[in-house]
């Protein structure tokens, strides 16, 4: 019933604008104007009183267009909500009453969001970890460096061929005293641990694959 | 019955601006002094029209409420 009257209304407001934008044009349709196109006495009186009808009857159309609302409301016709998804787009009011976006929902949503945005921030860590990473590296180096200290001691075996040369000097102490000997020995014991190091590592590597 | 009704709501006032404007346009011509040219015929129509939709609408409206406090009254 008192839908009905408010749709009286808007229909009647819009005809009103209407009638109020003719009048500012029709000068300017009925060459109301004078030769040197100045405003004619006919064209401003026409011209402004359609804006005033303009004006007045736009806002009696808004006007009448919130009480239309509240009534379409209040009878059930439509829901707040969709009257703002209507707006915005007019294939979801169908889907509104499942969202009233209210504060609460907003939040629930924003931490959605975020938990699943955290998801996928740790998932490329995951990623990594399958990838040889440093712990399995340090592994592998730890495994290897025990196997490498009891080699350490292998390399002091060819110290007895070391020994050889000393012996050697003792019989020839001329060609190199014993400090140099000493000297030489510790060098290359250093060479072979440094050249040493990596051969067990790529057996590690070779033998974990 | 129903205190909350009103009887002229900002709607109803302007529409009867527009039917005050509509009478405007009719008198115009005469009043403003451009009487004669082709301006005659179209303020006397579109205040015409103006007259007629706005009154239209009121008695539509007026008719409405008519029927709603009938019907409340039964």
């Amino acid at each position: 019933m008192r839908i009905g009257r408010s749709i009286a209304a808007v229909s009647g407001s819009a005809a009103g604008s209407l009638v109020g934008l003719f009048l500012m044009i029709s000068p300017w349709t009925a060459h109301l104007n004078r030769a040197n196109g100045s405003w004619s006495l006919a064209t401003k009186t026409d011209f402004w009183s359609g804006l005033g009808v303009l004006v007045v009857s736009l806002a009696s159309w808004l006007l009448y267009q919130g009480s239309l609302r509240r009534e379409m409301v209040e009878a059930g016709v439509i829901t707040p909500e969709a009257r703002v998804e209507e707006s915005d787009a007019p294939s979801e009011p169908t889907s509104a009453p499942a969202g009233p976006i209210s504060d609460e929902n907003l939040l629930a949503l924003v931490n959605a969001m975020v938990n699943d945005l955290e998801g996928h921030e740790s998932e490329p860590p995951q990623v990594s970890q399958k990838a040889p990473s440093e712990d399995d590296l340090v592994r592998l180096a730890t495994a290897l460096l025990a196997e490498i200290k009891p080699d350490e001691k292998k390399p002091e075996a060819p110290k007895p061929p070391e020994a050889e040369p000393r012996a050697a000097s003792r019989e020839n102490p001329a060609l190199v005293s014993e400090n140099d000997l000493l000297k030489m020995a510790t060098s290359l014991l250093e060479e072979i641990q440094r050249t040493r190091a990596p051969e067990p590592l790529r057996k590690g590597s070779d033998g974990g694959e | 019955m129903n205190n909350n009704r009103r009887r002229f709501s900002p709607g109803h006032i302007g529409l009867m601006i527009l039917l005050l404007g509509g009478v405007w346009l009719l008198i115009a011509p005469t009043w403003v002094g451009f009487s004669g040219h082709q301006a005659l015929r179209v303020d006397h129509w579109a205040g015409a029209a103006l007259i007629v939709i706005s009154l239209a609408s009121l008695v539509v409206q007026w008719a409405f409420g008519l029927k709603e406090a009938v019907s409340q009254k039964s």
